[in-house]
């Protein structure tokens, strides 16, 4: 016998405006009438040409991580935007001929970098260049610190899910003269240590964004511009209950299970 | 790329869909098959994911070992690492979890450098405040401003030299911090949907090492 949840409603009727209003945008907006929307410029993906440029020009490797979340917990959105970032990256530090040191503390995550690190080696024709100890497994990714030391990178990517590790890694790229370009998503108390010790850093939405960015793909573009759309009726639903909230017509906090 | 690795990640694909979907109706419904079913998908995910450790430490070993057999840069730490990666390993496979000797080397050699590592992250955390509370900027300017009174708030003499600090600590946690981190939250939650929904539409594959 199957039966309807109860005291999910709201959720529901919620899951299905958004999740419409999204595929709404990537399939008719985006794959039908191929409309590209405009995304703010984003400096850190800018960047990261000159970023691997500046290693080859000093003859340095670089570094990437795609943060110390698994793909089976809540925090698996920000290890997948991570691991697709790896994509570009590697793509262009084989490209220009740039080492890539790729630090991974969770195994499931080790996996796919090796095979995204050897695809892109593979798709340059240079796949005998392919070093597999270039990809790591560090099961506690703080003792990454000493290896960038060590290998003296030139550029430290720091791409996903973090935790305090996120302090240790960027201060020991910032002490060997490394760019530090982070991007996080998932644990807001890391923030303010992203903006005080990177060069360059993507911040919540802009880290999930920053795929669409540079791919300028119209589906991708118009899916950031429906997430827009779900802001704003987020916004307005803050807007509207905190309005009847304050005249006493708690309706809306009621309805979101709120107060 | 080979149609052989086209293959495997359409299969990938088509597993992540058919799984991802059916658990996300899987929270709406109350049904006690449908239910203890994604129990089981959810408990059989978690034994897939412990057996990429096997991956990973072969890894970490070929790594190692062949570093240190042709005596390469750094190779006593490598030794140190397959000494202390192994010993404890094979004690705690053949006597599992609560033989004396692991816990022993868990209790008295692993958990006291851990958090000694640990430790480190204050002298970080000091050198990182210096760079952000440097002005520099009119940003970096209202950090500091605020950073002083959020710290002199919370420091109980400093009610001593003025009683303001306290409530003017706690509005600018309770009002400018917490009305930035909401917006940003509200932003990564909805980026989180996007990005799942792009991976539960096949959309996404480069996160499998593949092309648009």
């Amino acid at each position: 016998m199957i039966a309807f949840d109860t005291g999910k409603e709201v959720m529901l009727v919620m899951s299905i405006i958004f999740i419409g209003i999204l595929l709404y945008m990537m399939i008719v907006e985006g794959e039908q009438r191929k409309k590209v929307y405009n995304i703010r410029r984003l400096a850190p993906m800018d960047a990261i040409e000159e970023v691997i440029g500046r290693g080859v020009e000093m003859n340095r490797p670089i570094h990437f991580c795609p943060g110390t979340g698994a793909l089976n917990r809540l925090e698996a959105t920000s290890t997948l935007a991570g691991l697709t970032l790896l994509t570009y990256i590697a793509g262009i530090a084989v490209k220009v001929g740039c080492r890539i040191i790729v630090t991974v503390s969770k195994a499931d995550v080790y996996t796919l970098a090796l095979e995204i690190v050897r695809t892109a080696f593979r798709l340059e024709g240079k796949e005998e260049e392919f070093v597999e100890e270039d990809i790591m497994f560090m099961p506690q990714q703080k003792s990454a610190a000493g290896m960038l030391q060590r290998e003296n990178v030139a550029a430290n990517f720091l791409m996903g899910a973090w935790w305090h590790e996120s302090l240790v890694m960027m201060e020991a790229g910032s002490r060997v003269g490394a760019m530090n370009v982070c991007g996080a998503a998932y644990t807001l108390g890391q923030l303010p240590w992203f903006v005080a010790c990177s060069d360059y850093v993507l911040i919540g939405e802009e880290f999930y964004a920053a795929s669409a960015y540079v791919s300028r793909d119209p589906a991708e573009t118009c899916l950031i511009a429906g997430q827009d759309y779900v802001k704003f009726i987020c916004l307005g639903l803050i807007a509207l209950g905190s309005i009847l909230a304050t005249m006493g017509i708690p309706v809306l906090t009621k309805l979101f299970g709120g107060g | 790329m080979s149609s052989y690795d086209d293959s495997i990640r359409n299969i990938s694909i088509f597993i992540t869909i058919v799984i991802g979907w059916f658990m996300i109706l899987e929270y709406f419904v109350k049904a006690p098959a449908i239910n203890s079913f994604a129990g089981t998908i959810s408990s059989i995910s978690t034994c897939l994911l412990a057996t990429f450790t096997i991956i990973g430490v072969g890894n970490l070993s070929r790594h190692h070992v062949k570093n240190i057999l042709t005596q390469g840069r750094n190779w006593m730490p490598s030794v140190v690492l397959i000494v202390s990666c192994w010993i404890p390993l094979v004690i705690g496979i053949i006597g599992t979890r609560k033989d004396p000797t692991y816990a022993y080397l868990y209790n008295s050699l692993y958990l006291p450098t851990s958090q000694a590592f640990f430790g480190i992250l204050s002298f970080y955390i000091l050198s990182a405040a210096y760079r952000t509370f440097k002005t520099r900027s009119l940003d970096s300017t209202v950090l500091l401003l605020a950073a002083i009174f959020v710290m002199m708030g919370n420091a109980p003499a400093t009610s001593i030299i003025w009683s303001g600090f306290a409530p003017l600590g706690g509005w600018i946690l309770d009002v400018c911090t917490a009305a930035g981190v909401r917006g940003i939250s509200i932003g990564i939650a909805i980026g989180s949907v996007v990005t799942a929904l792009r991976v539960l539409v096949g959309r996404e594959r480069r996160h499998l090492a593949g092309r648009e």
